[in-house]
């Protein structure tokens, strides 16, 4: 068996110094892609030949002195949502069986300008609706730490990728916690930029969000993926700044700002809480300050979000209609059996449901009681958030309320599956980043520090995570084996 | 003062226009305007609605909408929202139309208009921005449908009218003014025969002198100038003839047919605005005004529809709506709360009139509400009130020579309290109350008990 990948750091070092070639980096990753990735159901399409061949333009590049950047001949991979031309882009539904985007998205442009090599698709909840990747329509990822468990999702695919040591970095998407969820989950560091840093065209999903093993990976992942998209009307114009050279270790001039409201001990485990509770400290004895704020609407954030987010859906996925392109049902004779028949067939239980909860609360009569009062409740969440970083640089927090869950535990239960999403929903509401670092295990399975920054934090986030991750050694486990 | 359009009614108009701008691109992507192509040409991720474009507003587009609301004096809102239209057909990829709809960017205008009388200023509501869904061309040779999305995403505007106009001529005379302050512009071709200006036509009359507008009809798609002429005239005369021969105008969407000169009603949008169920928001208006029944009571009783159809079908039945409610919400609730059931549920086999000849029961003095509460379970099961009251002997005793009978034993029993009532205690004769009902097992109407009661304590 082909041995794990190092982090990006680690590979980077070893194409520098003509210890690997990008080839042979890439080629790694795709044999470790065939047997971990194959028994952990990472991934859904894997690239193979064009891989290698960019990968010998990439030596290429190298050999002739004109390497484009810390990534350029890198192996990494993006989750099933990400727009690739040539490529089968399925968003691990059925309803998309047959679809090869003909266009790149944004995010895969910069991926593709810094040199990187992106080698596989990630397997990920249907359209990116689910906290455990068990709603893919081609089966679930699973654990490599317990492969009796869930990795998280919806972005499972990508945590498990970084996490099980076939690639150094992922890129996922995060909605309401998908990637910082599953980065917790596996025991790798999450990062999901500010609203707008990273371009959302050819996403199928409302931010781009990348994995990787450290603060200082993630920083230069981030700085080769952010920056302005015209295609992309919300799209930040602001310059991106260099994130790798700030990470100083230094945190003394930092206050962190604990929410009281996440620190209520109903309903979290108590292991996670200690944890999250000793992360701070070592925060704390690097010489940042600690205060305690207050979040006062965090108790409707699930609700806002899960309203919002099944109204955006239902009409976001009205597009899958069987005419143009993707499944369409065989030998209808009228249009609305089209319809019927293709959206029965190719839509999962999960997406069928969040559509139907999203026509409801759209529908006339109750627009004003559902969709419009979460969006009011969207602008007091941000309101909090923007008080509570008067008071502190960044919020400190649990990732999740608990570790990896078994596979089937909370699947005839949807409530219970939303709230595992109880701590990661309220950063995309309010549109701030947020970063999950590893910080130790509770049941011998892996535990995340969630920290939380202000609109355009980012480097704020990766300096505090990076500092951090000098201190500790958290990130450096590995699953048992590598994920076998 | 000009002739009136109609010697008998006053004609009220409004125009909803629709213009095509000649941006160079479409209104959210890059494609160019161009008519006349191969099929599905001037297209792009964005107006195919492939999975993860987006729409970007096109900048040309905002600057034409401006120059027609400046030069129709419409106030221009700095800020304005994009909405989604959400319906399914196959021209529309997404599934949904970028429109305007609480937020435009513009309102309150006008367009001054000559008429006889000197100008006139035809006041505008709104102008917004859209776009318009591509082309379906439906092969009558059987040979299927097929969908040209070249046009698809191409901007318009929507100018919409307050209903100022008062004749046939003065829509022409607004439209004719509209065309000629857009060609100004120089924002759109405004060509009707090529589908660049559509109109739809709000009409509807009133008796001259009156306050009140009269039900419209709406003319939808019409694309020339003869055709909006001849369906207004058409659809003057149709609405007089009902009006004249006594009937009311319904609120109906009509095609223009220009062979015949005869307007008629879509049949297909009628059909589904007859089919169309009413919604809670205006079943709850409807239950407070129809029945009386206070704000909780309404809201609980319409949330969903199956309770609510019970509810209008046992008050039918029944006649008294706050009788029904009652009963509903506080017994027949709790008796399905018990055995864990709702409205809508197959195995509920509870019929509306059942509860109504229930109440009609209690309310003819048959059954005292208590044994009724008693008997709801099985009723709610389907058994059938009347036969379970004649079965059991539970009829309400009202006779009053057996009243009388029981009220004098149960005097005689408690002689002390009859005392003590007539010195003044009179919450002591619920407990004698009681104690009748308890003789007549339940059986004894109340009312009458209590008033042979009080008559005999006094005696």
């Amino acid at each position: 068996m082909v041995e794990p990948l190092g982090t990006l750091s680690e590979l980077r070092a070893e194409l520098d110094d003509g210890g690997a070639t990008s080839r042979g980096l890439v080629e790694r990753a795709l044999e470790r892609a065939g047997e971990v990735g194959e028994r952990l159901g990472v991934f859904r399409h894997l690239r193979g030949e064009a891989a290698l061949a960019e990968a010998d333009a990439a030596d290429a590049r190298r050999a002739a002195g004109e390497t484009r950047g810390p990534l350029d001949g890198i192996p990494v991979v993006v989750k099933d949502n990400f727009s690739q031309q040539g490529e089968p882009t399925g968003c691990a539904s059925k309803i998309l069986e047959g679809y090869v985007s003909p266009y790149d998205a944004g995010a895969v442009e910069g991926l593709g300008r810094a040199g990187a090599i992106i080698v596989g698709r990630t397997n990920m909840d249907e359209f990116a609706m689910g906290s455990s990747n068990e709603n893919s329509a081609y089966g679930p990822v699973r654990n490599p730490w317990d492969g009796e468990r869930v990795p998280g999702g919806s972005s499972g695919g990508s945590a498990v990728a970084v996490a099980a040591g076939i690639v150094p970095v992922a890129f996922g998407s995060d909605t309401g916690g998908s990637i910082r969820q599953p980065a917790s989950h596996c025991g790798v560091v999450g990062m999901k930029p500010t609203y707008g840093r990273v371009s959302r065209y050819g996403l199928v999903a409302f931010a781009s969000s990348l994995d990787a093993h450290s603060a200082a990976d993630a920083a230069v992942a981030l700085a080769a993926v952010a920056g302005h998209d015209p295609r992309d009307s919300t799209s930040l114009p602001e310059p991106v700044p260099d994130y790798a050279a700030g990470l100083d270790g230094d945190v003394s001039g930092l206050t962190i700002g604990l929410p009281r409201e996440y620190f209520v001990e109903e309903g979290v485990d108590p292991d996670v809480l200690a944890r999250v509770r000793e992360g701070v400290e070592v925060l704390q004895a690097a010489g940042a300050k600690v205060r305690e704020v207050t979040l006062p609407h965090t108790e409707y954030a699930i609700a806002a979000y899960y309203l919002i987010a099944t109204a955006e859906a239902s009409s976001n996925l009205a597009r899958f209609d069987g005419v143009r392109y993707g499944h369409r049902a065989e030998g209808a004779t009228q249009l609305r059996e089209l319809y019927e028949r293709s959206r029965s067939e190719g839509f999962g239980a999960e997406v069928k449901r969040r559509i139907l909860l999203g026509t409801y609360v759209l529908s006339s009569g109750y627009y004003d009681a559902y969709y419009k009062k979460a969006l009011q409740v969207r602008t007091l969440l941000r309101r909090d958030f923007e008080a509570a970083f008067r008071e502190c640089d960044v919020l400190a927090t649990p990732t999740t309320p608990a570790p990896a869950f078994k596979l089937g535990e909370n699947t005839r239960d949807p409530l219970r599956m939303y709230m595992a999403d109880v701590y990661t929903v309220a950063a995309p509401i309010a549109g701030i980043p947020g970063i999950s670092v590893p910080c130790g295990f509770a049941h011998g399975l892996p535990v995340g520090l969630q920290l939380l920054g202000p609109p355009l934090g980012e480097g704020t986030l990766l300096r505090a995570a990076d500092a951090y991750q000098r201190e500790t050694q958290h990130h450096e486990a590995r699953p048992p084996e590598g994920g076998a | 003062m000009s002739a009136p359009s109609h010697p008998d009614y006053e004609v009220v108009i409004g125009l909803e226009t629709h213009v095509h701008m000649k941006t160079r691109t479409k209104l959210f992507c890059a494609c160019e305007l161009v008519y006349g192509d191969e099929p599905n040409h001037h297209t792009c991720p964005t107006c195919l609605a492939l999975p993860g474009a987006l729409p970007v507003l096109n900048e040309q587009a905002v600057d034409f909408a401006l120059r027609a609301a400046l030069a129709t004096h419409c106030t221009v809102h700095p800020h304005s929202i994009f909405a989604r239209k959400n319906y399914f057909y196959p021209d529309l990829p997404k599934g949904y139309q970028i429109s305007q709809f609480e937020e435009p960017y513009c309102t309150g205008g006008f367009v001054e208009i000559e008429t006889e009388d000197g100008p006139k200023k035809i006041r505008l509501t709104r102008i917004h921005m859209e776009e318009d869904a591509g082309k379906s061309v439906h092969d009558e040779g059987g040979g299927g449908s097929r969908v040209d999305l070249n046009r698809s995403g191409t901007p318009l505007m929507e100018i919409v009218t307050e209903p100022d106009l008062r004749s046939a001529d003065e829509a022409e005379a607004y439209l004719k003014k509209l065309q000629s302050i857009l060609r100004y512009l120089d924002v759109s071709e405004v060509d009707l025969e090529h589908g660049h200006f559509r109109c739809d036509v709000n009409v509807s009359l009133r008796r001259h002198g009156a306050e009140e507008y009269g039900t419209r009809a709406e003319l939808k798609n019409l694309n020339s100038f003869k055709f909006i002429m001849e369906a207004i005239a058409a659809e003057i005369e149709r609405q007089a003839d009902v009006l004249d021969s006594g009937g009311t105008v319904q609120q109906c969407t009509l095609r223009y047919h220009p062979k015949t000169r005869t307007t008629s009603i879509m049949r297909r949008i009628e059909r589904a605005r007859a089919a169309l169920p009413e919604l809670p928001e205006a079943k709850r208006e409807r239950f407070a005004a129809e029945y009386g029944l206070g704000e909780r009571d309404v809201a609980t009783l319409t949330a969903a529809r199956p309770l609510a159809d019970f509810f209008e079908a046992a008050t039918r039945e029944h006649g008294d709506g706050k009788a029904v409610s009652k009963w509903l919400l506080r017994d027949v609730t709790r008796v399905l709360n018990d055995r864990d059931l709702e409205f809508g549920d197959a195995r509920v086999k509870f019929e509306p009139a059942a509860l109504a000849k229930l109440i009609g029961l209690v309310d003819a003095g048959k059954l005292t509400a208590s044994v009724a509460g008693d008997l709801l379970p099985e009723v709610v099961d389907g058994a059938d009130p009347a036969t379970l009251m004649a079965e059991r002997g539970l009829e309400a005793v009202s006779d009053t020579g057996v009243l009388e009978e029981a009220v004098a034993a149960v005097l005689a029993e408690n002689a002390a309290m009859v005392e003590r009532i007539r010195g003044g205690e009179d919450k002591l004769l619920n407990a004698l109350m009681g104690q009748v009902m308890k003789r007549t097992k339940g059986k004894a109407d109340p009312g009458a008990v209590r008033e042979i009661l009080a008559r005999k304590v006094t005696e």
